[in-house]
């Protein structure tokens, strides 16, 4: 055992249990026939007799060829993790297969340097033990002693490498290990008795490091408690995903996260702009409130806080100006209305960014390739918990798994010419339908607001039907945002999308159009008609817009809530059976949303209490919804990507939603003057001059680097020349660098293939050889030289007495997924032993190898110095044999013909594949 | 059930709350839901076992098709009849609670879906799999030939060694790319 260093490996314990897979079979094997004990023997004198075993290399050939690339592949049982280990520098001679791929190798075996990992790969092994069902070990025949002996060195290991992790890591290390709390428990007991035994040596660092992440830790469990019982509708969500599944649920979290936004943005605006607005007693309130102004915003709100013309350009000082004894700081609200606004829109990007970012890499990047069957199959939602919807679901999953079995196999469908050719003015009637309503729309808008702004005489404000008529224009815009994607989703009984999902993407990207085309006319509208107009405070005027257009998109939704679904299942269900039950259309509901917050954003400038509306109309909506949802809906027909379209959803929040009310409010604080007569900005050219005037007077003495900043970096043009340039230069590198890593991955999954089918390969010719020498086993009257001919045959009728199969038993050769291939074998071909032994004759016949067979080492091994310059204790090896027997005759070993022809196939491959270049 | 936390000392819960992925709130949470499934007689022992039928009756898992395996998979009782104790029944939530780590996840998904406990899935293992999330009613049920065909698919795909069998690497790599697994993995009491 003294070449071995790596114990795991080529512990002979661990070879015996392997060599003990094959004699599975003759489950009733007496246990003073311990084979534990009867191969340790063989072991010991195998290696007395030669100095080397080579059937442990020729076992290891797919496995050691493996092992650099996928260390997870485990026999159960856990003990061939130990693969994940494997160093083929410690067998020089012996794993040839392994050593051809040497070179690879080094690259391969990429430094998995996060302890974490590691630990995870040990300890899955370790769990497979623990957790491996005694029958599982019966049908290794591993004995109890092997388990222990390896649990308990395996523990060892890792607490030592728990020991010396970090407190934080340590916890996270430990509490991600796969096994059952009861074993954590004694683990971390161990670990920390360790740690106290060791505490002599005093490690400054790592001690106030444990003390910080301590620290840390309760902080970070304080938060995420509070965070946890302010869990705002826990039960409804509960609820909702138990009986809709995990699709319908992201529509509702996305409500949840909306109102998060909006409560966050709430409480800056509230906080920084209004309070110090509401110490101000100069500005106050004539009006008197009627109650119409909760929906039109107009009357006794025009003069509130909640709209912009009401907050006032001086510095706010707690007490009236006459009495200017203010005993606070003076508090400019021109520069906090700028500041607030402005923080707010960069905190919002960077929050979009993030969670675009993350969700697109999440769902994306790594869900690209995997078919639909597999997503379908392992993606069961664990949170349906109600008998309906469960039963509905399987009903559901099993229709599309039919469905998508035939699609499979009508998949080669070609289209001639004509078809194609019909099919693309199908789609171009679409979307030229489709453009022509939203074009029309944006018009019929368009007109309406220029209508709406030269006919509302501004000096009369308080006639009530004038009042009531500026509900007009969000009436209409509101009722657009109804019926359009209704008629929208009518196209589809034009063009016949052979993809759902096409058809998905088709209707969001026009209803998006449809909607941000509406926004985008109604900007114009607001940025240039009304501010040319001559209103006296426009944007009071574009605040109450903005809030009719929000309020009344509300009350429309509940009514497309109430009548929309309530009727159609009332329809549904008594008059027209075939109408059916609605489903709820996650797309539908999400667009309203993102529109409703690309308002809400706009509206921010011109009324900082906007946020509060939204988080009102938000809240309110989600109790709504689900009421509708749990009366009137059932769960969608068809699997939904939820995640994927949670992602599209940010995106789109994200790119046309965000990024044009950025530009608007840019536009706004950079081009538009602000009117003259109220708001903050009241008297400067551009808001954006705020800045200039603060900067122009700042005259304390330490504050001078605000100055140099402004003069240097804002208005510099190179240095945003140069900013941009930079950030270019590190796309570019993370380009390459992602192109590259692309190349990489290729590489080593054409590696994983190739590695696959070198083992299925081996196990091919293994079986072969096997067959093979059994069939000479019998011809050759020398062989009784070896062993009693009697004693071969009991094996054999042994072997395919309990099991069927006659090879077992009789060659330790063994590759470790044999039990999978000699089990399948086994279900295939349950015949009798001589018939087996005659199909094996056949194959003989076919398949031999006449100068692998009788001029070993023939070839000298490309790429592999193991094999070319054997070891000096390299003795050719003969037939490993697991009882005293030993095969001495003209056949050449196993390993070696095995090698051979491994080696013969990957020629032949790289020929065929120059061929084809 | 106000003296719920009576039972759990502060050390229990802050060592527990180390060990898993639970809040304080849940670990609570699921004490009081624990203590509900035990006979009113041992209410006080924390050691005892809840036999199988008994956990299976909780709303979360009635209607689970694979609530035998969860509860196979996560009993560390020596009769293998599926049992779980109170740390258990901590376990389980730990593996299917919000912060779990998608690999522990997936780990403990291939324990469940390994309905032999192999350690591969092989083909009788995705076999029983489809029929669990197919149901058993027999309209839908997939023929003898649709389930090959999918299986073949399935392996084709997902096992990239080709030996016939999705081992626990495959599987988590299938899982990677399925980006819906994580989010539909979760049981919330």
């Amino acid at each position: 055992m003294s070449r071995q260093t790596r114990d795991g490996v080529l512990n002979p314990a661990y070879h015996d249990s392997e060599t003990l897979q094959m004699g599975r079979g003759s489950a009733q094997r007496p246990p003073q026939q311990n084979p534990y004990g009867s191969t340790e023997r063989t072991y010991d004198e195998g290696l007395q007799a030669s100095g080397r075993q080579d059937w442990d290399s020729a076992e290891h050939i797919p496995m050691a060829s493996l092992a650099g690339g996928q260390s997870w592949d485990q026999q159960p049982g856990g003990l061939s993790n130990a693969g994940y280990e494997w160093d083929s520098a410690s067998d020089p001679g012996g794993a040839r297969a392994g050593d051809f791929r040497e070179q690879e190798r080094p690259r391969l075996r990429t430094k998995r340097s996060s302890i974490l990992r590691q630990l995870r790969m040990r300890n899955s092994s370790l769990f497979f033990r623990g957790a491996l069902s005694s029958s599982a070990l019966g049908w290794l025949r591993l004995t109890a002693e092997d388990t222990q002996d390896k649990t308990a060195q395996e523990e060892q290991q890792l607490i030592i490498e728990l020991v010396a992790m970090s407190f934080y890591d340590r916890v996270r290390a430990i509490r991600q290990l796969p096994v059952s709390l009861h074993e954590k428990k004694q683990i971390r007991k161990r670990v920390l008795l360790e740690k106290t035994s060791k505490k002599g040596r005093i490690n400054w660092y790592m001690d106030c490091r444990d003390n910080f992440y301590l620290f840390h830790r309760r902080c970070s469990t304080f938060v995420t408690n509070a965070y946890h019982t302010l869990q705002l509708w826990q039960g409804g969500l509960k609820d909702i995903g138990g009986k809709f599944g995990s699709s319908i649920l992201s529509y509702f979290l996305f409500i949840k996260w909306l109102l998060m936004f909006s409560i966050f943005s709430f409480l800056v605006n509230f906080g920084f702009i209004t309070v110090p607005q509401l110490f101000d007693r100069d500005t106050v309130n004539n009006g008197t409130f009627k109650g119409l102004e909760l929906l039109t915003g107009e009357g006794y709100f025009t003069q509130s806080v909640l709209f912009y013309g009401f907050y006032t350009n001086k510095s706010v000082t707690g007490g009236s100006s006459s009495n200017s004894t203010g005993s606070l700081l003076p508090y400019d609200m021109q520069l906090a209305y700028f500041f607030t606004i402005s923080v707010y829109f960069v905190l919002c990007c960077l929050s979009l960014v993030y969670s675009a970012a993350s969700s697109f890499h999440k769902n994306f990047m790594s869900a690209s390739e995997l078919s639909r069957s597999g997503r379908l199959l392992f993606s069961w939602d664990f949170r349906v918990s109600n008998d309906k919807a469960v039963r509905s679901r399987q009903k559901n999953l099993s229709t599309q798994l039919k469905e998508l079995l035939s699609e499979h196999l009508q998949q080669k469908l070609c289209m001639t010419f004509d078809e194609r050719i019909k099919r693309f003015g199908r789609h171009l009637l679409a979307w030229f339908v489709s453009s022509g309503l939203a074009i029309g729309c944006s018009a019929a808008v368009y007109f309406l607001c220029l209508y709406n702004v030269n006919s509302s005489p501004w000096n009369n404000r308080s006639d009530l039907t004038k009042e009531a008529s500026t509900l007009l224009l969000p009436i209409v815009v509101s009722l657009i945002n109804l019926i359009v994607p209704l008629l929208y989703s009518l196209l589809r009984n034009i063009e016949f999308f052979t993809f759902p999902r096409h058809e998905l993407y088709t209707l969001i990207l026009r209803n998006v159009i449809l909607k941000m085309s509406i926004i985008g006319v109604l900007c114009y509208y607001w940025l240039d008609k009304v501010v040319n107009c001559g209103i006296p405070c426009w944007e009071t005027f574009v605040g109450g817009d903005i809030y009719r257009l929000v309020v009344i998109d509300f009350f429309f939704c509940l009514f497309a809530c109430f009548f929309g679904e309530f009727l159609h299942k009332v329809i549904g269900t008594r008059f027209f059976p075939r109408l059916g039950v609605p489903e709820f259309d996650i797309a539908r509901n999400v667009l309203d949303l993102i529109y409703a917050q690309t308002l809400a954003w706009i509206g921010i400038y011109f009324s900082p209490l906007l946020p509060l509306i939204q988080i009102i109309k938000l809240f309110l909506m989600f109790y709504v919804k689900k009421f509708s949802l749990m009366q009137n809906c059932h769960p969608p027909q068809r699997s939904w990507r939820a995640a994927q379209m949670m992602t599209i959803f940010i995106l789109i929040l994200f790119f046309p939603s965000y990024v044009g009310v950025l530009i608007t409010i840019a536009v706004i604080f950079w081009r538009i003057t602000p009117s003259s007569s109220c708001g903050p900005f009241r008297g400067l050219n551009v808001p954006f001059d705020v800045i200039a005037n603060w900067i122009d007077s700042i005259t304390l003495p330490g504050s001078q680097w605000v100055v140099w900043i402004y003069n240097n970096l804002i208005q510099s043009v190179l240095f945003f020349f140069i900013l941009t340039l930079l950030v270019l230069i590190l796309i570019y590198v993370y380009y390459q660098i992602v192109v590259g890593r692309k190349k990489l991955i290729a590489i080593l999954r054409d590696h994983i293939a190739n590695e696959g089918k070198d083992k299925a390969f081996l196990l091919e010719k293994l079986k072969k050889l096997q067959s093979q020498s059994m069939s000479s086993l019998y011809q050759d009257p020398s062989l009784e030289a070896m062993g009693s001919k009697q004693d071969i045959q009991d094996r054999e009728v042994r072997g395919s007495n309990q099991n069927g199969t006659p090879f077992e038993g009789t060659f330790p050769v063994q590759l470790r997924r044999a039990p999978s291939l000699q089990e399948t074998s086994n279900r295939r071909q349950p015949t009798s032993f001589s018939g087996e032994r005659q199909s094996a004759r056949d194959a003989e016949r076919e398949y031999v190898l006449p100068n692998v067979l009788q001029e070993p080492q023939q070839q000298p091994w490309p790429g592999a110095p193991g094999f070319q310059q054997a070891p000096p204790n390299y003795i050719p090896p003969d037939y490993p044999v697991d009882d005293d027997s030993s095969m001495e005759g003209g056949t050449l070993p196993v390993s070696d013909a095995l090698a051979q022809a491994l080696w013969a196939r990957r020629q032949a491959e790289d020929e065929e594949e120059e061929g084809r270049y | 059930m106000g003296s719920s936390a009576s039972q759990l000392t502060k050390e229990l819960l802050s060592e527990y709350q180390e060990l898993t992925f639970l809040t304080k709130q849940e670990i609570l949470l699921a004490h009081c839901r624990f203590k509900e499934l035990l006979p009113k007689e041992s209410r006080n022992t924390m050691d005892y076992r809840v036999p199988m039928e008994k956990i299976l009756t909780m709303p979360e898992l009635k209607s689970n098709p694979f609530r035998q395996r969860i509860c196979y998979v996560f009993s560390t009782s020596e009769a293998k009849d599926g049992s779980l104790s109170f740390e258990d029944f901590l376990d389980f939530l730990s593996v299917f609670s919000d912060s779990a780590t998608p690999e522990i996840k997936s780990h403990y998904a291939f324990r469940i879906f390994d309905f032999d406990d192999d350690g591969t899935l092989d083909r009788n293992d995705l076999v029983k799999l489809v029929n669990c999330l197919t149901g058993d009613a027999p309209e839908t049920r997939l023929s003898q030939e649709e389930m090959n065909q999918l299986i073949g698919n399935i392996l084709e795909e997902s096992d990239i060694d080709k030996d016939g069998t999705v081992n626990l690497s495959e599987f988590q790599h299938v899982i990677s790319r399925s980006p819906d697994f994580v989010s539909s993995f979760k049981i919330v009491l």
